[in-house]
């Protein structure tokens, strides 16, 4: 083994060690090194980590949004909210005498399990489909779905990791070339959509020639250039429930589809600047699985 | 033409290094200690917790980045440290991992928070991608879970790794 300072197998001291995790990704700090060691889990889950991590993770860029609210609102307005399993996944979060060592640990861990995650699964058929499944087992709310839905159009069938993928959420114009952008952690955005009440605290304002849209955003494709190659999606108009028939290429808008899931037809635009229409539909297809199907496209111009 | 003040360390090897003043006031600790004493004597100042090896090092960070600051190193790391520091750094952190290990506790002990920070960074820079066995083997650290500690854990981190 290669020489080190190890007293009682211990690796520098708990706060030396700590100032090292804070400089390593939230996967790495729990996949890796909470199973190295009694110390290392200690430091890797212990409170002053977590809540550096938590502020980062949930209210980075700070700047550039107009946050209002400190952890106690934010937890509360989870709280408030009719989502019953979020109640009832967060009840016990709020009081500091509830405070044990791991407590910022599990309160992002808690805010994650509320996300739903993509669950892969090999299928053809005419559609392509996603699965997501949330970690509690009550049915998805319809902003879940709505999640679900966001998720599905902008990553496609491609991982990604609440923990530590980020989001570009721009006003792009349609009639001019001038838009503006910020990059956000994507268990934020997550957020926003599932409490739409965060969008308000969006700096961004759109305008009557303006939509908010989002993408994924890829370390480096912002000075590159890239960001046009990605399929963006407006978001703020995903309410737009609709249904697409394509024996008549007719387009009719209903709140529910006929599996009593909910569908949306959100724009997107592509590098080339043209519009298209995509008809998805997110059903719940049992306890915390969530599916979505989206059409064949058309376009538009 | 005054003669620059300085300092004398003496390291818990018992080495002394003599240092310019501007230069060490970048360790908080040292800092703290000139202030409560006579600023007309060359004072000596004990580093009881420091050899001298380590101490040299620290010393030699100092004088370079008391007129060269050092920029800020991201949290987290998104690659490897070396690109995101200069290269005087570079060739700084080119030691062994006891002396590594040394200097972060000796700049944490001295409270030097741009050596702290650089040091530190290049630990979290050696851990990153690595798994548990790998860190293990890396440091030397033994296993000190049960196996039923280590299922639990991994029970644990299971939503966390999924998401």
């Amino acid at each position: 083994m290669s020489p080190c300072l190890l007293t009682d197998n211990e690796l520098m001291c708990s706060d030396t060690l700590m100032h090292s995790f804070l400089f390593l990704d939230l996967s790495t700090m729990i996949a890796s090194c909470s199973l190295v060691s009694k110390q290392f889990n200690r430091v890797a889950k212990s409170n002053p980590i977590w809540q550096i991590l938590y502020d980062k993770w949930m209210f980075d860029n700070m700047n550039e949004f107009y946050w209002t609210f400190n952890h106690e609102e934010f937890i509360n307005c989870f709280k408030l909210s009719s989502d019953q399993e979020n109640r009832e996944n967060l009840e016990d979060w709020t009081e500091p005498n509830d405070m044990g060592p791991f407590y910022w640990f599990r309160k992002c861990m808690e805010i994650l399990e509320c996300l739903p995650r993509l669950d892969l699964k090999d299928e053809e058929g005419e559609y392509e489909t996603f699965y997501y499944q949330l970690n509690n087992r009550n049915a998805a709310t319809e902003s879940h779905l709505k999640l679900a839905t966001i998720l599905a159009i902008i990553y496609g069938d491609y991982s990604f990791s609440l923990l530590s993928d980020s989001v570009v959420i721009a006003l792009r114009g349609y009639l001019t070339e001038s838009e503006q952008e910020i990059v956000c952690p994507l268990a934020t955005f997550c957020i926003m959509i599932l409490k739409s009440s965060y969008l308000d605290c969006l700096e961004l304002r759109e305008t009557e020639n303006t939509n908010l849209c989002v993408a994924p955003f890829v370390s480096g494709m912002w000075m590159n250039g890239l960001i046009d190659v990605k399929e963006c999606c407006f978001f703020n108009v995903m309410d737009a429930c609709g249904y697409y028939n394509p024996l008549n290429g007719e387009l009719s808008y209903t709140n529910e589809s006929d599996e009593g899931g909910f569908s949306w037809c959100p724009r997107f635009f592509n590098a080339g600047g043209r519009y298209y229409i995509n008809t998805i539909c997110a059903s719940n297809i049992g306890p915390s699985s969530i599916k979505v199907e989206k059409s064949e496209r058309f376009d538009y111009y | 033409m005054s003669e620059t003040k300085q300092v004398e360390l003496t390291s818990k090897d018992k080495v002394s290094f003599k240092v310019d003043r501007d230069v060490i006031l970048m360790s908080g600790l040292v800092k703290d200690m000139l202030e409560e004493g006579d600023e007309d004597e060359t004072p000596i100042i004990p580093i009881p917790n420091v050899d001298s090896k380590p101490l040299q090092k620290v010393i030699e960070y100092c004088q370079y980045h008391h007129k060269e600051p050092a920029q800020e190193i991201e949290k987290p790391l998104k690659g490897k440290i070396e690109d995101v520091i200069c290269d005087w750094d570079k060739k700084f952190l080119e030691i062994d991992q006891s002396l590594l290990i040394e200097l972060i506790m000796a700049a944490n002990y001295l409270n030097i928070k741009d050596l702290l920070d650089l040091t530190c960074a290049k630990v979290a820079s050696m851990i990153k991608g690595k798994s548990p066995e790998q860190i293990r083997e890396m440091f030397g650290i033994e296993n000190d879970f049960t196996p039923e500690e280590e299922a639990k854990i991994r029970e644990e981190n299971k939503w966390c790794e999924e998401a």
